[in-house]
């Protein structure tokens, strides 16, 4: 349908604006001209995910350019014509997740707009967020690795150019380095990924048709991807075999757990919370779910390579588990924000891993608006608060009501009626493996223990940030007039307000928007699993009950866990991810510092050994020089003796002269 | 028969000719000097970029080797071979070319920063760049060899006279290891005519397979000279010594196309005649590019001058274009060929950037600077544009060029294009530090009057930001053409 | 069959002689007349001589042999070689009488006879490449020397320049005993004093032949000024005026060359093999030698006599390569041989040229006195820079091409250890040259400017154009080459 080619304007409209604002004299003219762009992108994505839901089942409608072509003379490597695309697909993932993206990103630049007034880096952070919404927009609606590779490394830059928007402070700046260069290895890890397969399915991609409108099967489209897969499974690809699948698997697995911050890598997102929080809300939500979608994009071979899924739920529920831990012991409110969001992530890496495909990626849409949600209402209650500090907060419901309102829809949400836990334990109890078969009942378990622990600790933390916050009442410290602490002004309340409603929306339309989103060209079929209902409900209910005998306003006194304090040490330092990335750094400087001085050794001592050799040549030849021509007088009469006598020995034979 | 080759090799010459004769008196006269050699340059560059448009549309109608742009005159014939005055630009040359006139511009530009012996800078810079364009357009060995002994002096000369302190060692490095590449180039060259024993010294003559020993002689002599050149690993420590001394343009010139140079020639010469050599030593070369990518992303970290830095980084760059050389498919060396361009204009601004920098910050050390984007946020930016490209992101020139190296290498050498790869992690660390310690951080109240780029920096970077855009946007455009000119690589070496 | 008359064959000597004789005469009968008429007489000379030439060379185009007329049964042969190195010889005192008044004008009274010594030295220079005989050879070689260290002797203008002559005497004669001993043997083995007769009779005693040769290279390297006797050169250059001692070494040079080429490939040729690996070993030493010397020197003038020792012994190279290649085509050895000659006698001639100018403006000798020269006098650096590049064989000029081919054509005849010494020995000299131009474009320091203005504007003219050549030939190497093919053409 002709009309889905407005799908390029959605993240060519956030570039036009970005372009536009440097033309505008005014800071706020310009930032107003981002947002409108970003809105008019998001109405086109509407529109767009209006027209798909009308007919679910269509194939994928797919546009593209030619960014680079050339034909390989050599046909021993290169099989298929090296011919990389850019453009769009629209089907029904890629359509809700650009809508879902977008008004995340519009919620977040309207926020700015009162949030970020009369900073620094205003002017910047709006068209660095609208450079980063064509990244993100664009990778969620690319149609093959090529050009998701491209929206993914913008992304990064976006995002870089965002987190340093801080660089007044050192370690801003410092933070801002970490983000891009932990980012910059999972750029690495998709391009490996991106090599790896077109290397390995080129040559099947250069037998296939080319599809309507285009000149050849694209090696790097998802959908000629997903058939090698099938065909590689039947052992019908030369050069590739299930181990060629696994690699390709744990590669990618690698990029999207580094981009959607899964533990250890949490720390860019961490380090992310440092700047402002426009900023954070930006990374959080819709840059961090991107991981989720890449997996969701390339689960053909995922799910056909052996014992990748299984890693993967491993890896997903393990770091939720990890990272709600830290988070129940954090005071920071925003390194709470991240493990929350990061958690929730986990969930679903866990859910596809376990081979829920719908529900996971029903988690990365829901965790889109959420993210959004929590961090709006995080960055009023700092604003209004003054502090990071949990404790210092307080009293909150009496005096903070919309604010603490949201916080208490979100807490709700994020508790497990969001159902998130519900899709990931629900997959793991079916666990039925999408290449057929089934996972094999020790994996069943470990994965679902550690989900089961995630979700418990997942409500728990909700509960305590919502029972630290909302009840109670106002801490009192110096330098903080305590009876001023009022809701924000209009500008930070509406979009929150519009992040709950979005929220709630995506989790109601969620459930049945699974049957919309497709695994591969069949539906999986996903019945509603009574146990795992049960077993959400009761994480639910002991994650709250434990929160509040803990949190509950009475007992603040005690506010403390009860575990081991090497245990609560481990957990409030973050597991020690930070130290141990700080001091790999040192063994790096201390090679660097190594190489350099071995170089000016090098340099220093050629040239001491190059003079030298020379002055001793010179020394040489100067003892042939100091010979005077007195000497040459002297030995050429002597010579010219001697040689009298050899010639008339050669001319006659015998050294005398015959007289006869 | 054509002279656009030669107009675009000869103009600079010509209009250094006629700079020798203006006088420099005053500061109008040094104008004149200077505006003179624009106008020699920018000729240079204006038919260059015509010229390479149009011969785009000749190759990408399919055209295979440029004839039209051939010039083909004997030059001597009265000996064991004939020589031949013969200037070819092909697919391989022609972005080259389009990247070498565009920095020898920026540099002439850059001599308006210069106030003593206007006329001696723009002179030799003009000679330079003939010598340069010579050696990507000649086509015959012996042409190729005198103009690479074009480079010397002048070069040379430049380090020695504006550098900074130390310029004088940093000009004597210089000089003794590219005399030493230059005279095993031309060692190559006499093996070259002698062994392939067709008597012609014509790069497009059909060579004979040589003997085992010739070719191994001639590869490993070529690979030696052009790796000085290109400034590859164990032969890197002339190149930072001469880029942290030299002043800003001259620095810019040698990170720009010097080291481009020495890649090219290594396709040119070590791939093309020594073809089974070439391949028979590939898994060295690449280890080489191995150790190199490491050593130079490694070593750049704990430099505190900002171009010492800047020229690890170029040991990084060159890496792995050597890498594509050691894989040597036709995707890897398209990519080597983008990649020299992208690296061209991308070290280029680097370097001139943080020879601005050092004009206003008046120190050298990296540990004194910080805080300059509050005065100055366009150098700021200008930098992270430059910076992005070396490390490859979309739109701009560096990012084709790294993916399809590393697309060409990867099967060739899997283990090698990995490491490579993940050598750039350290790279993206080292740039953005360096972006940390010298624009981020604190704004220090001693640089509160430094002031933001000039007209003069404008005029000198805009250009490279346009061709770092336009190489990484319509790179579309630029392919095909540079695999035409590949093609013949490609087809000796799965010949030889 | 001689095509061409005997007058006409002998014109070019004879014309030289006599102006010689005339100048003498004019000074000796007319004292009152300005001295510079000499130098016009001289020029005439020269003129005419060159003119003859032409009119063989014209009488030559369809001889294939090459072969003009040869006199007393083969002694004396004006072939196209000898013509070669006649134009050469007179196109280089032509120029050193147009730069040379400098130097003598400080010898108003001795000025005739500075003309016609370089008149005679040009006439023996000539006579020595038409010789095949050994007397007559002989006496073309001493006749060049004796003219030439009594050139260097008359236009002294202090001590020095008389040591050095007297030095560059004593030397001389040491090469001259020693050539006339090789030549005594070979005489005697062979009985016969035509050189060509001693390949015939090499058989007969291989060691008094192994001798006779090694003596006579002996000598001929005294007067080509390579290691081993090449004192001489250093101390000429440096202690006579810069006019007469790019003469002397100049002539000498050319005059050395032809003699070698004559002896070794017209005379002894393939069939006496010992001079085949003793020439590469003379050259092998000679060249390390003189640029490892060219590296260390101080002085300016010093340097130049490095340089051109370096490059004659770089001629050798093309000397051993006369026969066939290594692909059984011919060599083009001695064309290179006669090419490079060329080119570094008029190289020689326009560095001393220049550095007569800088001796007249009164800038000192040693090289550190030249700081910064390109801002006291860019001119005067920019010909002495082309100068002392072309001397070196630094790339692009003249004399990197004809040292390209040289070692090409060494290569190509299986000398590959001989080129890889060449190259190596132009690694030095370049260096060298390069550290020293390097030294004219630094910060100028104290020095103050200065201006050639106390040069004659056609001596400046000539020389600009001398240094000129250096790039002119790179483009117009061929015709060169051409006129280099015909004259090697009777060697082989």
């Amino acid at each position: 349908m002709a009309i889905y080619n407005a799908a390029w304007a959605i993240p060519l409209l956030p570039l036009l604006g970005a372009l536009l604002s440097f033309g505008v004299e005014s800071q706020r003219r310009a930032a107003q001209m981002c947002v409108v762009f970003s809105g008019l992108s998001f109405m086109v994505a509407a529109i767009l995910l209006a027209v798909r839901a009308t007919h679910a089942s269509a194939g994928p409608f797919v546009s593209l350019v030619t960014f680079f072509s050339m034909l390989p003379p050599e046909g021993t490597i290169f099989t298929s014509q090296f011919q990389a695309q850019v453009g769009i697909q629209v089907d029904a993932l890629s359509a809700s997740f650009a809508a879902a993206i977008a008004f995340a990103t519009l919620l977040v630049q309207a926020y700015a707009l009162t949030a970020m007034r009369g900073e620094a880096g205003f002017r910047r952070f709006f068209w660095a967020s609208s450079l980063l919404a064509v990244g993100t927009i664009g990778f969620v609606l690319s149609p093959n690795l090529f050009d998701s590779l491209i929206m993914w490394m913008g992304a990064t830059a976006g995002l870089y150019l965002l987190v340093s928007l801080g660089w007044q402070r050192s370690d801003n700046a410092l933070r801002a380095m970490r983000v891009m260069v932990v980012l910059t290895a999972g750029d690495i890890a998709l391009t490996l990924g991106v090599l790896f397969s077109w290397i390995k399915f080129g040559a099947f991609s250069s037998l296939l048709a080319a599809p309507v409108g285009q000149t050849i099967a694209d090696p790097f489209s998802f959908n000629v991807i997903s058939q090698a897969v099938v065909s590689t499974t039947h052992g019908s690809v030369a050069g590739a075999g299930p181990r060629a699948l696994a690699v390709m698997g744990i590669v990618f697995v690698v990029a999207a757990l580094v981009r959607s911050a899964q533990f250890p890598f949490h720390l860019w997102l961490s380090d992310a919370a440092g700047a402002a929080i426009p900023v954070l809300a930006l990374a959080a939500a819709t840059v961090a779910p991107l991981g989720l979608f890449l997996l969701a994009r390339v689960y053909p071979v995922l799910a056909h390579a052996p014992r990748v899924l299984p890693v993967l739920a491993l890896v997903g529920a393990v770091s939720a588990v990890l990272t709600a831990a830290v988070g129940v012991t954090h005071r920071n409110v925003r390194s709470i924000a991240v493990c929350a969001v990061v958690s929730e992530l986990g969930l679903g890496l866990a859910a596809l891993g376990m081979g829920g495909y719908s529900p996971g990626l029903f988690i990365a849409f829901t965790s889109v608006l959420m993210s959004t949600l929590l961090i709006l209402v995080i960055g009023n209650l700092i604003r209004v608060y003054r502090t990071d500090d949990i404790f210092e907060m307080g009293g909150a419901w009496p005096k903070v009501r919309a604010t603490s309102t949201a916080l208490g829809a979100w807490a709700l949400l994020a508790c497990g009626l969001g159902l998130s836990s519900y899709f990931a334990l629900s997959a793991a109890f079916s666990g039925a493996d999408p290449a057929g078969g089934r996972f094999s009942a020790p994996e069943r378990g470990a994965v679902t223990v550690a989900l089961v622990i995630a979700a418990t600790l997942g409500a728990l933390l909700a509960g305590r940030l919502l029972l630290t916050i909302a009840g109670g009442a106002v801490v009192r410290r110096r330098g903080f007039q305590h009876d001023r602490v009022a809701d924000p002004e209009p500008g930070l309340r509406r979009p929150v307000w519009l992040a709950l409603v979005a929220a709630v929306v995506a989790v109601v339309i969620g459930v049945p928007g699974l049957q919309f989103v497709f695994y591969g060209n069949r539906h999986q079929v996903i019945g509603f699993s009574v146990v795992a209902a049960l077993v959400a409900l009761l994480t639910l209910a002991c994650g709250v009950g434990v929160a509040v005998l803990l949190y509950a306003p009475a007992r603040r006194a005690t506010a403390r866990p009860w575990m081991a304090p090497w245990a609560l040490r481990a957990l409030e330092e973050g597991l020690y991810v930070e130290w141990v990335t700080q001091s790999a750094m040192q063994p790096l400087l201390v090679v660097a510092s190594r190489v350099s001085s071995f170089d000016d050794q090098v340099t220093a001592s050629l040239a001491a050994s190059v003079g030298e050799s020379a002055d001793l040549a010179a020394g040489r030849v100067a003892t042939l020089e100091k010979t005077r021509s007195a000497r040459y007088l002297a030995g050429g009469l002597i010579v010219i003796a001697v040689l009298t006598l050899l010639s008339v020995l050669a001319a006659t034979g015998h050294l005398w002269v015959h007289v006869a | 028969m054509s002279v656009i080759l030669s107009a675009i090799v000869w103009t600079p010459t010509l209009f250094a000719v006629i700079a020798l004769f203006l006088p420099e008196r005053d500061e109008e006269e040094r104008g004149r000097v200077r505006t003179i050699a624009v106008v020699g340059a920018g000729i240079s560059f204006l038919v260059t970029t015509l010229f390479a448009v149009l011969g785009q549309i000749v190759l990408a109608a399919g055209g295979g080797l440029a004839g039209a742009y051939q010039e083909n005159h004997a030059w001597f014939w009265n000996f064991l071979f004939r020589a031949y005055y013969d200037l070819t630009a092909d697919g391989m040359t022609l972005p080259l070319l389009v990247v070498t006139t565009t920095v020898f511009g920026c540099a002439i530009f850059h001599s308006w920063k210069i106030h003593e012996r206007v006329r001696l800078y723009v002179i030799l810079v003009l000679l330079l760049e003939t010598a340069v364009n010579g050696v990507l357009c000649s086509a015959d060995f012996v042409l190729f060899a005198v103009f690479w002994g074009l480079l010397l002096v002048p070069m040379y000369l430049l380090i020695r006279v504006w550098g900074g302190p130390g310029a004088r060692r940093a000009s004597a490095w210089f000089a003794g290891f590219h005399t030493l590449s230059f005279v095993m180039i031309v060692a190559t060259v006499a093996i070259i005519i002698v062994a392939a024993g067709n008597s012609s010294s014509a790069m497009t003559a059909d060579l004979k397979t040589f003997s085992v020993a010739a070719e191994t002689a001639g590869f490993w002599l070529s690979f030696a000279a052009f790796g000085i050149a290109m400034a590859i690993f164990p032969l890197h420590t002339w190149m930072v010594e001469a880029q942290s001394k030299a002043s800003p343009g001259v620095a810019a010139i040698l990170s720009g196309t010097m080291l481009m140079l020495g890649a090219y020639g290594m396709m040119r010469i070590s791939l093309v005649v020594f073809p089974s050599a070439a391949h028979y030593y590939s898994f060295a070369i690449t280890g080489l590019a191995v150790v190199g990518a490491f050593w130079g992303s490694i070593g750049a970290v704990r430099q505190d001058e900002l171009r010492r830095f800047i020229a690890y980084m170029n040991v990084a760059q060159m890496s792995m274009v050597l890498l594509a050389i050691g894989a040597q498919t036709s995707v890897a060396l398209v990519g080597a060929i983008l990649l020299l361009a992208a690296h061209g204009f991308a070290s280029a601004m680097l370097t001139l950037v943080s020879g601005a920098v050092e004009e206003r910050t008046r120190t050298t050390s990296i540990r004194a600077m910080g805080g300059l984007v509050a005065q100055a946020p366009r150098l700021a930016g200008f930098w992270l544009v430059a910076a992005f490209s070396v490390i490859g992101f979309p739109a701009l020139a560096g990012f084709t060029a790294d993916f399809m190296v590393f697309a060409g290498s990867f099967p060739a050498h899997r283990i090698a294009t990995v490491l490579v790869m993940a050598s750039v992690i350290i790279t993206t660390g080292g740039l953005l530090w360096v972006a940390n310690r010298v624009f981020f951080g604190p704004p220090r109240d001693q640089f509160v009057r430094v002031p933001d780029v000039s007209f003069l920096d404008l005029t000198v970077l805009i250009p490279l930001v346009g061709a770092v855009l336009l190489f990484g946007i319509r790179a579309g455009a630029i392919v095909p053409v540079i695999s035409n000119g590949v093609l013949e690589i490609t087809t000796r070496i799965a010949s030889g | 069959m001689n095509l061409t008359p005997l007058w006409l064959a002998l014109l070019p000597e004879t014309s030289l002689v006599v102006a010689a004789a005339v100048s003498a005469i004019v000074s000796l009968a007319l004292p009152q007349l300005r001295p510079g008429i000499h130098r016009w007489i001289a020029c005439l000379g020269l003129v005419i001589s060159l003119a003859a030439c032409g009119l063989v060379l014209l009488s030559l185009r369809h001889v294939l042999s090459g072969v003009a007329i040869t006199v007393s049964n083969g002694g004396f042969v004006v072939d196209s070689f000898a013509l070669f190195i006649a134009i050469l010889a007179c196109v280089t005192a032509l120029v050193t009488c147009l730069i040379s008044d400098t130097a003598v004008r400080r010898i108003p009274s001795r000025m005739s006879a500075f003309y016609a010594l370089v008149l005679v030295a040009t006439a023996a220079a000539e006579a020595i490449a038409a010789q095949r005989d050994m007397v007559t050879f002989f006496i073309a070689l001493t006749l060049l020397l004796v003219s030439l260290v009594a050139l260097g002797a008359l236009v002294k203008t202090d001590p020095r320049g008389g040591v050095s002559s007297f030095e560059h005497l004593v030397e001389g004669i040491v090469g001259t005993a020693a050539a006339l001993y090789g030549l005594v043997l070979l005489y005697g083995v062979t009985g016969s004093t035509d050189l060509a007769a001693v390949a015939r009779a090499a058989g007969a005693a291989p060691g008094a032949v192994a001798l006779g040769v090694g003596l006579l290279l002996l000598g001929l390297c005294a007067t080509l000024g390579i290691f081993p006797l090449r004192q001489w050169v250093g101390r000429v250059a440096s202690s006579v005026p810069a006019g007469a001692a790019g003469f002397i070494l100049a002539m000498s040079l050319i005059g050395g060359g032809a003699a070698l080429a004559r002896v070794t490939v017209s005379g002894f040729g393939p069939g006496v093999g010992i001079w085949r690996w003793l020439v590469p070993i003379i050259a092998a030493v000679a060249l390390a030698h003189a640029s490892l010397n060219a590296l260390r020197e101080t002085t300016i003038s010093r340097l130049l006599a490095q340089l051109v020792s370096a490059q004659a012994a770089m001629l050798l190279l093309g000397l051993i390569a006369f026969t066939t290649g290594s692909r059984a085509l011919p060599a083009y050895g001695m064309t290179a041989f006669l090419a490079a000659l060329g080119v570094t006698a008029i190289a020689t001639v326009a560095a001393f040229g220049v550095l007569a100018m800088l001796q007249v403006a009164g800038i000192g000798d040693a090289i550190g006195d030249l700081r910064g020269l390109a801002h006291r006098s860019a001119p005067a650096a920019l010909m002495l820079t082309i100068a002392i590049a072309t001397l070196a064989g630094v790339p692009p000029l003249a004399g990197f091409l004809s040292r390209v081919l040289l070692i090409a054509s060494a290569t190509d005849t299986h000398y590959g250890w001989l080129a890889i010494v060449a190259i190596a020995s132009t690694l030095l000299t370049i260096i060298a040259a390069i550290r020293c131009v390097g030294l004219f474009y630094a910060e100028a320091g104290s020095e103050a400017p200065f201006t050639l203005g106390a040069t004659p504007v056609i001596s400046r003219v000539v020389a600009g154009a001398a240094c000129l050549a250096g790039v002119v030939l790179v483009v117009l190497i061929q015709p060169l080459l051409a006129v280099a093919t015909a004259g090697a053409g009777p060697l082989r």
